[in-house]
Parts: structure tokens; C-alpha cells; sequence
């Protein structure tokens, strides 16, 4: 009784268009992600770009509904198609800053890596991220989507448009400079 | 070691991506439009003020009370109106309508469809369109009604498919809304209605842009053929419109000032949307022949034209043309009888060899080993025993037998290898699932495939065909698979294979139900 009453509370302070947009948001939001990541020319961007999206999303059903809205997720990948293009506008002269992966060629072995050790050390997850922030574009692309989506090599190719050997060499050396940066932090 | 890897990059990588949460919390704090509260109504305070007085004289003077009492009880006495047989009791105008409401139709209403409250620029498109009412099916929970949009088709057709856009030769789609309620027998009851194309018969339209992209000439010339559109309306009992407000008047200020400006909206299409009269009706209630009233709305997209754009910066291209006024009548107690059951009992013998997943799960404590197994498939037999046809769908029962003397092991990989693709006149069958072993009667279902496809689609397929797709590994995480070498991994540790798979069309079986 008491948590429907409390749901009926929450429920009221919510317009019709807040409750359809946290819906949609939930439903959408993984897939949409994966398409800004697949389509961004700036990873840095990627959240702006969805925050862009989502408001463009909700300021239109504010105003006009969304009666007329058949497809939600078809219709939030156009929105996601137009702000990737004023986004590439945007970005167009600025030059990318890319981290050079070259200077990792020598092989460090998975075995000689404690990831086990290393899920809770904070040092180790940061230097990760940071690793894979500065890399190359497609290399990050590749790397988000192969290890946090599970997308297998082909996807991944089918969908930048590149051939699999290129992800496959992509991938070698970023889990190289990773193991490489892993390697170098003391537990 | 490289599972371990492969889960601690995962974990790591997550902090690089954006808070799904905060991102929400941000668009409604940034995006959250602030409404104008409606002006106070000034004049109810001194009219309720009177209303009270008079109350208050009443209870307070005698005489007054006793006046106005005798003259209630002289004109409104409610046993002298029963006393009366029916025949005799003065006509109440509004009794009688709420009477003859509430009670359902003994006989079958006939079927109709028009397009109303059109915008003048779409008149001569409306006009040219043909609707009919198709099919009516009801399975004790959703109630589906099939019908087909002749003319306009190339419209329609956009409409109902992702791809489209200003490259399209078909640059102008028209798409249903999703009306808030429906009319039974008069009254407005806040049921959902999912709308739009029948989802089969734009299948092929879909699967043609997708492999030349929107401007092919494929998919243009099929568009180009087609003469009329079939959509679905699906009413879901068991569910009540979101929009449904059941205490208006409890509501804060604030929101009833927002569902006034949507409904204020949505009135701007259709005239009767009023969602305080809506109603929940239990299903159980239904009895007696039902008559239904929907109003669809019809939503135009030019992409020709560059959308449009407020002050904002919020875009949009649809405009609201006409509206799809349905009405139909339905028996809720027909119920499965809707249900038809096709035997089919053909059979295909398999032929050559075929690569197939093997993994063995059990011999090996704590590890399985996997490998790709080649076998002649010599033997091997694929049986389409019956479609069963319902409203919502159709169930095609398929079962796979192996040669007795193949190893246990062997045949449950080979045929959790196996997938089939169904075709319906060469074009591919939009399918929601597949399953496996016993139903809760205890019959062997082989391998029950779930079609979406509305019985008058099955009806209108000549010849299905099934292919057998053979899969095999191709991969393990981004290294290729060595073709031959047995992968032995800890069990806890499977993770991210790849696969290929073949065809196996000269193993394919084909069949009509006429």
C-alpha cells in the first residue's frame, strides 16, 4: 500500500512527456551509444553528443507530442544522424591528437599481467582509460566495441567499414601499450 | 588468461563512457520547459460562498428545510418511478441512451473505414485511397483488425520501412500514430493502440534497402508494383493506456496545467480526445458482440524539404494530414476458435557433408573442449510437420532426425548447430523465436518456429521453404580459429566465439498449403 502510494506520488509529479522520455531513455539509450561511439569523429565528445540528442529528443515531445512518434528508436537515430553531422561541422578543421602506439611493438604477454589483482586498483583502471582516451580514433572505436559490447572482429569491421585484419592489428596494439602500461604499476 | 583480460578491460573502460543517469538527470533539469500555471478563477470563490449560504439556511430554518424536502420528494420519488412496469414510466431521455450504451450489440455491425479530417493539401491523396477492413481476430487478450490502404501505396510504403530519406526516389512517407483510447459500443475505454504496417509484407522492402541503400532500384521498383499497403491495428486488453489521468482534479496545479496543453495538442487532430471520460473495462466483462471505433492518425514526412525549426532549435518534418476513422465489430467469445491448424507432413533428406559446433561440456571436469566436426550428413531427415495459425501469429513445427547409429554427443551438436530460414514466395519471413523439446502436454514440439504473420499473410503465400543454416566457429575473441585444433578452455571462461555459417539449400524443403 505504502509503495503504491509513493509510486502514485512520484508518478504524478511527472508530465506524460517525462515519463514516455525516461522510457524511451531506458530502452535506447545502450544502442545509441554504440552509434555515437561508431560514428563520432571525437571521442571526447561522445557524451555531449548524446546529451544534444536526447535533449533535442525531449524538448520535441514536450512541445508536440509524441502521438506521431511510431518508432521511437528509428526516430532518435535521425536525431542522433543530425547532430553527428553539425558535430562533424564543428570539428572538421580541428586535428586530431593521437597516441602514438608504434613504441609498444615489443609483445608483453597476457600471463605477465595480475588482472585479477588489478579489477579493484584504482591506479591500474585509470591508467587504462587514459590510455585508451589518446588513442587513435578507429583504435578506440575498436577497442570499446570489441571489449565493452562483446562485438566480435567482423561487426566491429562491418560496421567502421575497414577490413578485420585492420581491427585485429588495431586490437593487438592497444592491448599491447595497455599490457605495457599494466606491467609498470606496482601492487 | 585472456577472459580475465578481456572482463578487466571491460570493467576499466566503463568509467570512459558517459553516466547514463546524470545525462538524464541533466536533459530534464536543462530541457524541463517552464509552463505558464492557468490563471486562478477568481469568480469561483464568490459562487461557492453563495452555494454554502444556502446550504447553511436550509439546515438552519425549519421551514425552509421542510419546503424544500416536500417539494424533492414530489418530484423526484424514486419508488413511485419503480412502481410504475416499465412500459409506463415517464421517458428519460438520457437513462435510456446510458441503457441501450451499456448493452451490447446482438447483431454483427458491418465493417468500415474512412479517412477523415483531412488537411486540404492531402485531400486529393486521401481521396485516392482505397481502405478496407480486412480480418478481425481476438485470442482472448489482443484484439487485431487487419486492413489495407490501396492507392498512396509508395507513401505508405515509406512509411512503414527505416530507410528513407531526401535520396530516396520516394522522398514523401506517410506513417500511423498511436491512438490513447478506443470507442466500445460508444463509450471511450483508455486503451493503447499499436498501429502500422503488417509487419511481413514490409519485410521485403526493408531487407531491399538495407542491401542496395535508399536510392536502390530494386526496392523503387517493387514500391513502384505494389497496389495496396496492408497494415494492423492491435488492441491489448490486458493493458490500459498510459495517458489514462483517473483523479484529474487530485492532481497539483502544475500537472493539470500540462495534461490541459497536451490534450490541447492532440485535440488539434482529433477533435474527441478527452481523456477524462476514458474508462478501464476487465476483459471478463466482455460479452456479446462488441463494436469498435479507432481513430488512427495519418503523418506526413517530406524529406525534400528542410524541416523545420522554432526558436529553440527543435526540428521536425511530420504533419499531421488526415485520420483513419475504423470501425469493426468483434465476438469476444470466439476466442481460439480463430485458431487453424495446416498439415503439412513433407520431408527432406540431407545430403554431402556439413561442419557443425562441437563442444564437449562434460568429459572434462572443470574445462570444455571445442572444435568444428565435419560429418555426412547421409541420413539425417527434415520433416515440416503442421503450421498452427492464430491471430497474433503462426507456429510452424519443424523436426530434425539423426541416423540412430551417430553418436549422442554428435547429434546434439549437430543440431544445436542448425537454424532454420524460413521464405515465404522466395522472400524471408519475419520470425520471433524458436523452441525446442516438450509442450506442458507432453508433445514433442521437434522445433517450433514462431512466425509473425497475420493468417489472410499465410494465406497469401504460394510456396514456404525451409533452409537448414549450418553454423560453425570461425573465431575466439580476436583470434582466428585453427581450423582442426581442439580449444580447450575453462568452463567459467567461454566467452566471445565467432561464427560462420552455411546455407544448406539443397537440403531445403518446400511445401504449400493450398
Amino acid at each position: 500500500m505504502e509503495v503504491s502510494s509513493s509510486y502514485e506520488r512520484e508518478r504524478n509529479k511527472q508530465t506524460d512527456a517525462e515519463i514516455y522520455f525516461n522510457r524511451i531513455y531506458r530502452d535506447t539509450y545502450s544502442d545509441i551509444l554504440k552509434f555515437v561511439i561508431i560514428k563520432t569523429s571525437n571521442a571526447d565528445q561522445v557524451e555531449d553528443i548524446l546529451q544534444n540528442i536526447y535533449k533535442s529528443f525531449y524538448t520535441r515531445i514536450s512541445k508536440k507530442g509524441y502521438r506521431d512518434i511510431q518508432m521511437p528508436q528509428a526516430f532518435l537515430m535521425q536525431l542522433a544522424k543530425k547532430e553527428l553531422s553539425r558535430h562533424y561541422k564543428k570539428s572538421a578543421v580541428k586535428k586530431e591528437r593521437e597516441f602514438d602506439l608504434e613504441k609498444f611493438e615489443d609483445l608483453v604477454e597476457a600471463d605477465e599481467i595480475p588482472f585479477e589483482q588489478l579489477v579493484d586498483h584504482q591506479e591500474a583502471l585509470r591508467m587504462v582509460r587514459d590510455t585508451v582516451r589518446r588513442m587513435p580514433l578507429l583504435t578506440y572505436k575498436s577497442f570499446m566495441l570489441f571489449y565493452y559490447y562483446d562485438m566480435s572482429v567482423a561487426a566491429i569491421a562491418k560496421n567502421l567499414g575497414v577490413r578485420e585484419s585492420n581491427i585485429k592489428t588495431r586490437l593487438w596494439r592497444a592491448r599491447n601499450a595497455v599490457r605495457k602500461g599494466l606491467k609498470g604499476i606496482s601492487l | 588468461m585472456r577472459v580475465k583480460e578481456h572482463g578487466f578491460y571491460k570493467i576499466a573502460i566503463k568509467g570512459l563512457l558517459p553516466r547514463q543517469e546524470h545525462i538524464r538527470r541533466e536533459i530534464l533539469a536543462q530541457a524541463h520547459p517552464a509552463k505558464k500555471l492557468p490563471k486562478k478563477k477568481t469568480w469561483l470563490t464568490p459562487v461557492l460562498t453563495g452555494v454554502a449560504a444556502v446550504i447553511v439556511v436550509c439546515a438552519a430554518v425549519p421551514d425552509a428545510r421542510a419546503a424544500i424536502s416536500q417539494w424533492f420528494r414530489e418530484n423526484f420519488s424514486v419508488q413511485n418511478y419503480v412502481a410504475q412496469p416499465a412500459e409506463a414510466r415517464p421517458s428519460t431521455p438520457e437513462l435510456d441512451a446510458l441503457i441501450d450504451q451499456a448493452k451490447p450489440k446482438d447483431a454483427e455491425a458491418v465493417n468500415s473505414i474512412e479517412i477523415v479530417n483531412v488537411t486540404p493539401e492531402w485531400q486529393k491523396w486521401a481521396d485516392s485511397l482505397n481502405p478496407a477492413v480486412g480480418d478481425v481476430f481476438y485470442d482472448g487478450k489482443e484484439l487485431i483488425v487487419s486492413f489495407d490502404m490501396g492507392g498512396g501505396a509508395a507513401e505508405l510504403i515509406m512509411g512503414g520501412v527505416y530507410t528513407t530519406g531526401a535520396e530516396s526516389p520516394f522522398p514523401i512517407s506517410v506513417r500511423t500514430g498511436d491512438p490513447g483510447y478506443i470507442k466500445l459500443n460508444g463509450t471511450k475505454y483508455a486503451y493503447n493502440v499499436m498501429s502500422g504496417p503488417a509487419e511481413s509484407s514490409f519485410r521485403k522492402y526493408q531487407s531491399l534497402f538495407e542491401e542496395d541503400g535508399p536510392a536502390g532500384n530494386r526496392a523503387a521498383q517493387r514500391i513502384r508494383e505494389a497496389d495496396t499497403v496492408p497494415y494492423t491495428a492491435t488492441i491489448d486488453f490486458s493493458r490500459t493506456s498510459a495517458d489514462y489521468i483517473a483523479d484529474f482534479d487530485g492532481l497539483p496545479e502544475e500537472r493539470q496545467a500540462l495534461i490541459l496543453e497536451e490534450i490541447k495538442r492532440a485535440q488539434q487532430y482529433d477533435p474527441e480526445y478527452t481523456p477524462f471520460a476514458f474508462k478501464t473495462l476487465p476483459e471478463s466483462r466482455l460479452s456479446g458482440i462488441q463494436e469498435v471505433e479507432v481513430n488512427i492518425s495519418l503523418w506526413a514526412t517530406d524529406y525534400s524539404k528542410p524541416a523545420q525549426e522554432d526558436a529553440e532549435g527543435t526540428t521536425w518534418q511530420s504533419e499531421y494530414i488526415g485520420m483513419v476513422k475504423l470501425r469493426f465489430s468483434f465476438d469476444p467469445t470466439a476466442g481460439s476458435q480463430n485458431k487453424q491448424i495446416y498439415e503439412v507432413s513433407r520431408t527432406s533428406e540431407f545430403t554431402g557433408e556439413g561442419t557443425y559446433r562441437w563442444a564437449d561440456w562434460e568429459s572434462d571436469p572443470g574445462y570444455v573442449t571445442c572444435t568444428n566436426k565435419t560429418i555426412d550428413m547421409k541420413g539425417v531427415t527434415m520433416t515440416a510437420k503442421r503450421i498452427d495459425s492464430y491471430a497474433s501469429g503462426a507456429e510452424l513445427y519443424v523436426s530434425v532426425t539423426c541416423p540412430d547409429d551417430w553418436d549422442p554427443l554428435d547429434k546434439e551438436c549437430f543440431l544445436s548447430s542448425l537454424t532454420p530460414r524460413v521464405l515465404g514466395d522466395g522472400d524471408a519471413l519475419p520470425t520471433t523465436g524458436e523452441q525446442y523439446g516438450l509442450k506442458e502436454n507432453g508433445e514433442d514440439l521437434g522445433m517450433c518456429i514462431y512466425l509473425k504473420l497475420l493468417p489472410s499473410e499465410l494465406d497469401a503465400i504460394d510456396t514456404f521453404e525451409v533452409i537448414p543454416v549450418l553454423s560453425r566457429y570461425s573465431g575466439y575473441d580476436d583470434m582466428p580459429y585453427e581450423e582442426g585444433r581442439p580449444t580447450r578452455i575453462p568452463k567459467d571462461a567461454v566467452h566471445g566465439w565467432q561464427e560462420e555459417s552455411t546455407e544448406l539449400t539443397d537440403c531445403a524443403l518446400q511445401f504449400s498449403l493450398k
